[in-house]
């Protein structure tokens, strides 16, 4: 199955839930979606999610000056991010249960799995 | 890879990324590619420089983020598969370059923010210089203010177009971009002529009158050329042949003066009839004639260049014209706005004669 497809599902609330603690720049989420087993994930679709989930108002950001190099743009998820990814948490947990329960192998009724395996 | 050369690479990947965004508008640009530097500096840190496609990475930055697919290139999440550049106007290609010029340099970045928070008023201040250009151009006596109606709504007008040209929606098709373009030119042309009066129009009267300035050869009064003079003592009385001097003690002589190879003078003229006549000098002091003695006659001859004899034709004495005994009330002589005084001649130059 190609993740990468997936992913684009669940980019935006994958993105939420790794600053909804800490707020986090551009690469330093890449790399916490990495440290998550989220891997197959490019960097610009990571820093575009990030501009789409700013211009949906569920993120601010502010620029802090790094030592010697260029500035940093951290995003930090607001009151609207926040509700945003609580509601897709939900969505989310209620999918991937009905999924689990689609996909899990029925020890009864092998016919009726495996129609509803190629919906 | 030494960090100079890292460094360059990083700058030169998102360069290439933020040309590859060229379709979108500087605003998305900088939202999309803000901090861009800084994640590539430190994904080089971790897996080296190769960043792979920056058309690749622009387009999966810009169908990430939700924004117009480009009309050419294909789709990738990844990155790293090449893809076409989308077609970028040479209009958007430079308002980018720079851009991406001004993003590098911080200073100059910062300034130029600074000074879009004042554009609209930058560009009342435009409108209005583009009045006072019309006013000017035009010849309408006028300050810095509208002196009438018209002037007003003019002035308005003016304004209103500038604030119109400033907007944003011109940056839609390139008909309504070429319209602004030419408007810019036109308008930064009327604000440097308006600051440096540098229309033809203008160049030309400060020519005619920096010509006006020179150094007038003859004898003037408030721009009219004289060419004869006649001299009346304190009670009015006329003087005949009465040589004059300046304050420098140089004889006072009149315009377009010829002179002979014996020092004679005499200015070319008309007579009654608009035939040639010469005005010369009938003074003598022994036998030597005397150039520098007025009023002078009018005369069909010249003076002989060979004899130094004088023209002895003569036509019409001037003395005729002028009468006999007058006096000059202050009244009549011209009075410097403002002066209440009535002018009194003071000055009585004392020449030495210098035997001519």
């Amino acid at each position: 199955m190609d993740t990468t497809q997936l992913l684009k599902g669940v980019l935006d609330v994958a993105v939420l839930a790794v600053i909804e603690n800490e707020d986090g720049y551009g690469y330093d989420i890449v790399r916490r979606l990495r440290s998550a087993g989220v891997e197959d994930i490019g960097d610009a679709s990571v820093y575009g999610t990030l501009r789409r989930l700013y211009t949906a108002g569920a993120l601010s950001t502010y620029v802090v000056p790094s030592d010697g190099g260029p500035h940093r743009k951290y995003y930090a998820i607001n009151a609207t991010g926040q509700q945003m990814l609580n509601e897709q948490r939900a969505s989310w947990t209620a999918f991937s249960q009905t999924m689990t329960t689609l996909l899990t192998p029925p020890q009864s009724k092998p016919a009726t799995t495996t129609r509803g395996a190629k919906k | 890879m030494s960090t100079a050369e890292t460094k360059k690479a990083i700058q030169d990947f998102a360069t290439k990324v933020r040309a590859a965004l060229g379709d979108l508008t500087p605003e998305e640009i900088q939202d999309l590619t803000d901090g861009l530097e800084a994640d590539l500096a430190e994904r080089a840190a971790e897996q080296g420089t190769d960043f792979g496609s920056a058309a690749g990475y622009a387009n999966e930055l810009r169908m990430a983020a939700g924004l117009a697919e480009p009309k050419a290139g294909e789709r990738n999440i990844d990155g790293n598969r090449p893809t076409k550049a989308p077609r970028v106007s040479l209009y958007q290609r430079r308002i980018n370059w720079w851009n991406a010029k001004l993003e590098q340099n911080s200073g100059l970045n910062k300034t130029w923010q600074w000074l879009l928070q004042f554009r609209g008023f930058l560009w009342v201040l435009r409108g209005y210089a583009v009045f006072l250009m019309a006013m000017n151009g035009f010849g309408v006596p006028n300050g810095l203010l509208p002196q009438s109606k018209l002037q007003f709504a003019l002035a308005v007008f003016c304004v209103g177009c500038s604030l119109v040209l400033g907007m944003k929606f011109w940056a839609g098709n390139w008909f309504l971009r070429l319209i602004r373009l030419g408007g810019q030119v036109f308008t930064i042309l009327a604000v440097i002529g308006t600051v440096f009066g540098a229309y033809p129009w203008q160049q030309n009267a400060y020519y005619a009158a920096n010509f006006n300035t020179q150094p007038q050869i003859g004898l003037y009064e408030n721009g009219r050329e004289v060419t004869n003079i006649f001299a009346y003592n304190a009670n009015g009385e006329r003087l005949p042949l009465v040589q004059l001097f300046d304050q420098n003690g140089e004889p006072i002589s009149v315009t377009m003066v010829n002179v002979t190879p014996n020092g004679l003078g005499y200015v070319n003229t008309l007579d009654k009839g608009g035939l040639q006549a010469n005005l010369t000098t009938a003074a003598y002091v022994g036998h030597t004639p005397v150039w520098n003695a007025w009023p002078l006659l009018k005369t069909t001859d010249s003076p002989n260049s060979w004899t130094g004899k004088l023209p002895t034709n003569v036509i019409e004495d001037p003395l005729n014209n002028v009468p006999v005994l007058t006096v000059v009330h202050g009244s009549l002589l011209p009075v410097q706005a403002g002066s209440n005084a009535s002018p009194s001649p003071t000055v009585s130059p004392s020449p030495s004669m210098s035997g001519k």
